[in-house]
């Protein structure tokens, strides 16, 4: 770990704090392309590069400091309005997020960070900024420039005395700068300095022969001490200073501001920094370059209720432990017993809610990573893409979220790639060049839909036969019968792929099987609804929590499973003369269908069978999956219980058909069945076994 | 057994998973020491969360022969690996097991697992020059699971290679299948 003498806690902050800064400068970059020359976006993202030049010089990360240094003198450039924000520039300020962010992403797993490739970016920029000359660098000198935004920004929730200093060096001083740059030096060591005029890069530089330097000046020792300071610097002619306000004489200031828009206009008390990014809180960073993903902000008062619920906990933990010493007996114990089980129900569940509460993040901390992926891609592709985000503000649980990431990544791409066509083709097909593609959340009941769509040409209904023919799934004559909706669904099939070449973007043949299988595992869902010519519109369906559900206990053997409610449509009894024969395996009817019987030993159960009984009714639970429901023998109902969902661990995914484990009130541990996959791997075992018999005869 | 991981731990370990159970030389470790059979192996206490009797355990369908199932530990839901089934030793004796036979349970990487074992007998201190190479003569387990041998006295110690044991080879299946594959870029 680079050094950072901090306390974890410090650590962890600056990092999210930076993550977020780096966020909000790539979403601006990636807004001013949409809308360039908006000067509200570009103090922004001036704002977001002063913070985290910032943030880095505090914690000693220099190379990446002098970095944001450098991106940040340039875009002071395009702020005062001497430097256009070009294509060409823009791609090298996302660059320069790129870098910052591996480098990050580097010291938050305890490397370094590229030290070279931070110094040689920011001689470029610094290159580019010297370059640029041709307008005056900064402000009507002794204007002061500082928009109180930026200041009130810098400071945070400190409440320091701002002060302006004007510092003013005998002109016939030689080198006046570096008396100038001295001066500043000793500023820095008396406190914060938030904005000088020149720019700190034009001194360091000495790039500049002014004698008269303007700095805002944040710090807790008095004036006079500050300026006693100051007088040991020889060649100084005049130091004055006055109180920067919000108001005041700041505003002429801000009116002599020449940039656009009038420069983040002056902007409410101090401890209230106008940026809406910084602001909103919004919960965890994205995980897209793994810093910070294993932490949420929570509500301070969502907390004190988790507090104040503990401690009742607390209290009946007292009350049992009393009572497990006390001399009562028989009924008055019960009753003792009964109300504290009462009073405990109540408690954990406003527990569980409360924590249910604290879990959920909006979904905009995932999704704001996929506009500069979309436009990346969209690039490299050579497609015209009009990417459009809805529903950012949507809430959901911080382990659905973390899940959402990857299958949304593969969703896009695809969309990119296979769905959107190229420019020409559209306009042939007489629709416009530019596609657009959607990114769309939200709540519908106790489930959050997620959506990817595009309006490109549609799944193509003769390349997904010839993919499925060619894997030998179904014959051609099925396949032709096939309603376009359910071709549509066979896209799922494990290993299904109609890339006649592996192309570099959707690639390496990672399937929607797979986006699936993961989805389906914390009892999620996706379909496809495909229109050929008009676009795709991909669906996600997840509950809102993944950590409880609704759960059918039953015994097989030995073992008790939980059979997800959302997934049982019916349970029944049923006597040896109600199974019927259907090609040389089971059925029974379920009203006016017939439905396969399976018994587990064919799907899992290895061990043993389920045996029925010949003379009383056998418990028989009809699950669902996505497709046509299967009836499961199984020996012994138990009943519904309301389940917490655990992990297994390293041994989720490699055991099919079982998505978790719970632990029940008596202390075991039951295997919650993972219906989907189980009906599907169900279909496949009935399907071969069809298969051989029809060619065993 | 359990108060083994109360003992206070003043040694410092260097970094990394596998480097662990070899440490350096001047560096003193300590060693949790069980049995197999007849022989001794040790793993690194820093990794050992604790050390408990052997409870019920459910058996996962479809899993590999070597683990033996989920066990319930104070409401966490914690796999449990036979190391003798892992070393494809002869299975324990059911008696001897359910006297003397512990589950071990490590923190491994984000997971936290369970060896089951047929003992645990001590903590040794070991200075970490003691550590040798292993010999594939001298142990029956695979010798891609060891990481080194210790030379306690006339009694040789076998050091675990931790990730090779719960990871290797298995690796994929243990922990890659339930991720989406990145697509490429």
């Amino acid at each position: 770990m680079h050094d950072l003498n901090l306390s974890p806690e410090e650590i962890k902050l600056f990092f999210e704090e930076a993550q977020e800064q780096l966020d909000i400068m790539e979403q601006t970059l990636l807004a001013l392309e949409e809308q360039p020359g908006d000067g509200e976006l570009v103090n922004q993202l001036f704002r977001a590069a002063h913070t985290l030049k910032g943030g880095t010089a505090t914690v000693g990360l220099t190379d990446m400091a002098h970095l944001t240094h450098a991106m940040e003198s340039l875009l002071d450039q395009v702020r005062q309005g001497s430097r256009e924000l070009t294509g060409h520039l823009m791609d090298r300020m996302l660059q320069g997020v790129d870098v910052l962010g591996s480098a990050l992403a580097a010291v938050a797993d305890g490397g370094e960070a590229p030290g070279e490739q931070l110094a040689a970016l920011a001689e470029d920029f610094h290159a580019l900024a010297a370059g640029g000359q041709d307008a005056p660098p900064a402000a009507t000198p002794g204007a002061g420039g500082a928009d109180w935004a930026k200041v009130s920004d810098a400071l945070g929730d400190r409440d320091l005395p701002v002060l302006r200093w004007q510092v003013t060096v005998d002109p016939d001083t030689p080198m006046a700068s570096v008396r100038a740059y001295q001066a500043l030096l000793i500023m820095e060591d008396l406190g914060e300095v938030l904005h000088t005029d020149p720019p700190t890069a034009l001194l360091e530089d000495e790039g500049t022969d002014t004698h008269r330097l303007t700095i805002i000046h944040a710090s807790e020792n008095p004036p006079e001490a500050v300026e006693a300071a100051l007088r040991g610097v020889g060649n100084i002619i005049d130091i004055r200073h006055e109180p920067v306000a919000p108001a005041g004489p700041e505003t002429a200031a801000e009116a002599a501001d020449p940039s656009p828009n009038g420069a983040g206009a002056p902007a409410g008390p101090l401890g209230e920094p106008p940026t809406p990014q910084a602001a909103s809180g919004s919960g965890a960073t994205s995980g897209d370059r793994g810093v910070g993903t294993r932490s949420v902000r929570v509500n301070v008062e969502l907390l004190d209720e988790l507090m104040n619920l503990v401690g009742e906990l607390v209290v009946d933990r007292t009350r049992l432990a009393s009572l497990a010493r006390s001399e009562l007996n028989g009924k008055q114990l019960r009753d003792e017993l009964d109300q504290l089980a009462g009073h405990l129900s109540r408690i954990t569940g406003d527990l569980q809610d409360t924590i249910v509460k604290a879990r959920m993040i909006p979904v905009k901390t995932l999704f704001r990573k996929f506009p500069r992926m979309v436009r990346d891609l969209s690039r490299q592709l050579g497609k015209r893409v009009n990417f459009q985000v809805s529903g950012e503000d949507t809430e959901l649980d911080r382990s659905v979220i973390e899940l959402l990431s990857d299958p949304l990544i593969h969703l896009l791409r695809n969309a990119l790639d296979h769905g959107v066509e190229p420019p020409e083709e559209r306009t042939a097909a007489g629709k416009p060049p530019e596609a657009t593609v959607r990114l769309t959340a939200y709540h519908r009941q106790s489930h959050i839909f997620v959506e990817v769509s595009d309006d490109g040409r549609g799944l193509d209904a003769g390349k997904i036969r010839r993919a499925v023919a060619r894997r030998g799934l179904m014959t051609e004559d099925q396949l032709e019968r096939l309603p376009y909706e359910q071709l549509a669904d066979l896209i799922f099939l494990p290993g299904f792929s109609t890339a006649d070449s592996v192309s570099t973007v959707s690639g390496r043949g990672v399937g929607m099987d797979v986006v699936r299988k993961n989805l389906e595992q914390v009892g999620g869902s996706i379909t496809v609804r495909s229109r050929p010519g008009e676009g795709t519109t991909f669906s996600i369906q997840l509950p809102l929590t993944l950590a409880i559900i609704q759960a059918l206990l039953v015994r097989i053997k030995d073992v008790t499973y939980a059979l997800p409610l959302a997934h049982v449509s019916e349970v029944l009894l049923l006597t040896n003369d109600e199974i019927y024969p259907l090609y040389g395996r089971q059925a029974v009817r379920v009203r006016d269908t017939t439905v396969p019987l399976l018994n587990p030993a064919h799907l899992w159960c290895e061990e043993g069978a389920v045996v029925w009984a010949e003379d009383e009714p056998n418990p028989v639970v009809v699950i669902q999956g996505d497709m046509e429901p299967l009836a499961l023998m199984v020996d012994r109902l138990i009943g519904e219980e309301e389940i917490v969902i655990k992990s297994l661990g390293p041994l989720t995914g490699r055991v099919g058909g079982i998505s978790g484990a719970s632990i029940l009130g008596d202390g075991r541990v039951a295997l919650i069945v993972d219906v989907p996959s189980l009906c599907r791997e169900a279909r496949q075992v009935l399907a071969r076994d069809n298969f051989r018999q029809l060619k065993g005869g | 057994m359990t108060e083994l991981k109360d003992q206070s731990l003043t040694v410092q370990m260097p970094d990394g998973h596998t480097q662990a159970a070899v440490p350096e030389p001047e560096i003193t470790s300590q060693l949790v020491l069980f049995t197999l059979s007849d022989e001794t192996y040790g793993v690194d206490i820093q990794r050992v969360r604790e050390i408990i009797r052997i409870p019920e355990i459910t058996r996962i369908p479809k899993t590999p022969d070597f683990i033996e199932g989920v066990i319930n530990l104070r409401g966490g839901v914690i796999p449990v690996v036979d190391l003798r089934k892992r070393f494809n030793m002869p299975a324990a004796d059911q008696a001897r097991l359910a006297e003397t036979g512990r589950i071990v349970v490590m923190d491994m990487r984000d997971w936290t697992i369970g060896m089951m074992v047929d003992g645990v007998s001590e903590v040794l201190r070991v200075q970490g020059g003691a550590v040798e190479p292993p010999s594939p003569y001298i142990v029956s387990a695979d010798t891609r699971f060891i990481a080194g041998v210790v030379k306690d006295g006339d009694r040789l110690v076998v050091l675990l290679d931790l990730d090779a044991v719960f990871f290797d080879e298995e690796k994929e299946q243990m922990a890659g299948l339930n991720q989406v594959e990145a697509p490429a870029g």
